[in-house]
């Protein structure tokens, strides 16, 4: 049975358009203008995901959500605005909201039905699942903290002599490192004179970086199996470095955690964290070589 | 021949005996040597005074000089009446022997005072060691007791000495004609002229035109209007005056002259310039974040929809593909004009921390590495040590990437970009150089404004150097530019420490 969406935006022709998309990509899709709607529509029918913008009058997406989830637990919900994610990150993290998305121009059809998708299926994980069918893909491991230099100028072959290259390869750095210290290593960050930095990591610590390329994009996936990273912790810290509090400063002017996770999202046009308790924690890097969805970053984080 | 200055005369035969008491007591002077046309018109006059008729002062004046001050004892300051009158050539050995020349005209015109005053702070500054040799020479009672008295006048000269010279403003007093009857240590220092003795020397032959002519204009309206001028000047780029000019009025309410007090205001006046700047830039900022997040909505509906088209193309016919590929194209850049609008209004930070310049600078180099344009472009790095700098690290990249690339295309990918890093002080000096065709001084003012570029519709978004200075200014630092065609210079003065109230208020 098609997957039931229910879309909420006050500009119709927005959810007109996405409306048709998603009716063409196999799901039954209806319609709300306002949060009102939406809600007198969840009582009637059942619906599998709820997909709304943020920017609404009377009642917000964010709040929205907040009601919905908690009269339909099982019910899957997104947002998606045309306004700078950065400015709600403070309220995504009040509210366990993970996955925004953005309206820009060009529009990103794709990034809709890629999201779209994960959320219904809860099939996140791999870094296939966010390059084209007929991506070239490399895998490699590091077993030693040696590696991660190994992992890095993996990448500078693997991608070649391009820019976008450059900004994946900074942030796959930073990544990888995370992934082994804290991921795998579990070390603490206010502890970093008591690393052991030279050091072999035990066969459950192995992480994984993945490596892809299809003609409009370029990938890496970096994931440990210790999945110690939480959804919490990463709304955590992009609001510590994002908001604000009323004199303008970020509120971790004085402290520094986190920074490294954030400064990686910057850099990178589409950042998606995967994680399942306990178990897995991915984080994917995607770069679009031609740089075509510049302009405001979706968040993308899935916990299960 | 009429006698000019005959009442001059007359005045100072009488002041005559008084006179050189005073001037005894309080600036050591013993004598005054009075140079007249007719020393008949001095009948009376004190034993202190030495009266010299004009024709007695022949070539080779210093000579003549010598013998004056042998005759009259330390003679430097010389009362004359007519200095117009006097041969050729004489004031100028005057003023090479170090005498000071005062118009007698002063006396009737209220200046006197003030230009002796004058002439005995420089005869005073000059004979401070003969002084000295002059007190071991005395008898030891007589030089104890005088030496009393001379301390307790001279303190009292020195201090309102000390008031004149050390008020931070220049000060200058000039008669009606413009010869200057007195001039301050900060006058000069802010014109830039030597330390010499400027009495009843024409301001025309001191200052330089353009100072001239502020000197003549604001004489002349402080004269007509009997008021205070106040104006400001600016002397090219390096110098910001704010001038004030007084009319010199006696109890009469006779105008004698003019009063100048000039303060030289150069840094304040650009400190407020980069202030106004930031703030327009705010301004603008604000202003323009609303009106790009109201089209955030509409351009990417627009584009959706090309886009949908386009992927059923098969259907239209090629004019009406062409059509739609226009339009989408279109809709596109305005949606980058919006991206860039609302990256110059956004504050955002990463948060500061202390950073490599080197390894900034690099990253920004690995960026542009890439980048066909930079092929043929050498670039040289000359990172003097390895400096830190307290910073938004995103933010810095952004600075000096814009700032290269500016240098790039000012190249046309073929030139030298040579960047230097140094640390000066508590700062890190940062220069881009480029050897391209250099910034038209006429528009070297507006390449900080939002929207000035000089590309080519549709090639510049002229935000780039806007957002550089907004960043820069942000971290408590400067930038400055100097440009001539083949030499263009950018340099970034950064603080390599945490500067106060900067973590408190990341704007």
């Amino acid at each position: 049975m098609a997957s039931r969406i229910l879309l909420v935006d006050d500009e119709f022709d927005m959810i007109d358009m996405l409306g048709e998309v998603l009716r063409e990509n196999g799901y039954t899709v209806e319609t709300a203008a306002n949060g009102v709607e939406a809600l007198t529509a969840l009582e009637k029918g059942h619906f599998d995901l709820l997909l709304s913008d943020i920017n609404m009058p009377r009642m917000k997406g964010f709040e929205l959500l907040r009601i919905a989830r908690e009269r339909y637990p099982d019910l899957k919900s997104a947002l998606i605005t045309a306004y700078n994610i950065n400015d709600y990150i403070t309220l995504a993290r009040e509210q366990d909201v993970g996955n925004i998305i953005c309206k820009t121009s060009p529009f990103n059809f794709e990034e809709v039905l890629s999201m779209v998708k994960n959320l219904v299926t809860e099939d996140v994980f791999g870094i296939e699942k966010y390059v084209d069918k007929s991506a070239e893909i490399h895998t490699l491991e590091i077993r030693h903290s040696r590696d991660i230099d190994t992992a890095v100028d993996f990448a500078t072959e693997f991608f070649g002599k391009i820019e976008a290259a450059v900004r994946l390869n900074i942030a796959l750095r930073e990544i990888a490192t995370n992934a082994v210290f804290y991921g795998a290593r579990n070390e603490r960050g206010d502890r970093k004179e008591t690393w052991e930095i030279d050091v072999a990591l035990k066969p459950d610590e192995t992480v994984r970086v993945s490596y892809a390329r299809d003609a409009e994009k370029i990938a890496t996936a970096v994931v440990d199996t210790k999945g110690r990273l939480t959804k919490r912790d990463v709304l955590y810290w992009l609001d510590r470095n994002i908001a604000r509090d009323l004199d303008g400063t970020p509120l971790n002017i004085h402290d520094i955690h986190g920074r490294g996770l954030f400064i990686s999202r910057e850099t990178i046009d589409r950042f998606i964290i995967n994680i399942r308790r306990k178990t897995i924690s991915e984080i994917i890097s995607v770069q679009f070589t031609e740089g075509k969805y510049k302009g405001y970053r979706p968040l993308l984080i899935n916990e299960f | 021949m009429a006698h000019p200055h005959r009442k001059e005369v007359a005045v100072l035969a009488k002041l005559g005996a008084k006179l050189i008491e005073k001037l005894g007591e309080a600036m050591s002077v013993d004598y005054a040597l009075y140079v007249v046309d007719h020393p008949e018109d001095l009948s009376a006059h004190s034993p202190e005074t030495a009266i010299v008729p004009l024709t007695a002062i022949e070539p080779p004046f210093h000579d003549w000089l010598e013998r004056m001050r042998f005759f009259s004892g330390e003679a430097h300051i010389l009362l004359v009446g007519d200095p117009d009158a006097l041969p050729e050539g004489f004031l100028a050995s005057a003023r090479q022997g170090q005498c000071s020349i005062i118009p007698t005209a002063w006396v009737a015109n209220g200046l006197f005072l003030p230009g002796l005053f004058q002439a005995c702070q420089m005869r005073e500054q000059r004979n401070q060691i003969a002084d000295l040799h002059r007190h071991e020479r005395s008898d030891q009672d007589l030089h104890r007791e005088l030496d009393f008295r001379s301390q307790v006048l001279r303190w009292e000269k020195d201090f309102t000495a000390n008031i004149i010279s050390s008020i931070t403003s220049g000060l200058m007093i000039s008669d009606l004609e413009g010869n200057l009857v007195m001039v301050n240590d900060e006058t000069k220092r802010i014109f830039g002229i030597g330390p010499k003795d400027y009495l009843a020397v024409h301001y025309r032959e001191i200052f330089e035109a353009p100072a001239v002519l502020a000197m003549e204009e604001f004489s002349a309206a402080a004269l007509r209007s009997r008021a205070r001028v106040v104006s400001e000047r600016s002397f090219g780029e390096d110098l910001i005056v704010s001038w004030k000019c007084y009319p010199v009025v006696n109890q009469a309410g006779e105008i004698q002259g003019t009063l100048h007090l000039i303060d030289d205001i150069t840094k304040q006046e650009l400190t407020e310039r980069q202030l106004v700047q930031a703030e327009k830039l705010a301004t603008m900022g604000t202003m323009l974040s609303g009106v790009a997040h109201e089209l955030r909505n509409p351009l990417a509906i627009m584009s959706g929809r090309c886009q949908r088209l386009l992927s059923k193309k098969d259907n239209f016919d090629e004019w009406t593909v062409h059509y739609l590929d226009s339009i989408n194209e279109q809709t596109i850049r305005c949606g980058a004009i919006v991206n860039n609008l609302l990256s110059f209004s956004r504050r955002e930070s990463a948060g500061y921390d202390y950073y490599g310049l080197g390894k900034i600078l690099d990253e920004v180099l690995t960026y542009v590495d890439y980048q066909n344009f930079f092929d043929k472009i050498e670039v040289r790095k000359q990172f003097k040590d390895d400096p830190l700098i307290y910073c938004d690290r995103l933010q810095m990249v952004q600075v000096f990437l814009n700032l290269v690339v500016n240098a790039g295309d000012a190249m046309n990918g073929h030139g030298i970009l040579t960047l230097t890093a140094q640390a000066r002080g508590d700062t890190t000096v940062v220069g881009i150089h480029d050897t391209g065709e250099g910034i038209d001084p006429k528009n070297m003012k507006k390449i900080f404004d939002p929207f000035f570029t000089t590309k080519e519709a549709g090639k510049g978004t002229g935000l780039g150097l806007p957002i550089v200075y907004r960043i820069v200014q942000l971290h408590g630092g400067e930038i400055h530019v100097t440009s001539s065609p083949g030499n263009t210079l950018f340099e970034v003065i950064l603080p390599t420490r945490k500067k106060d109230g900067l973590s408190d208020s990341s704007r």
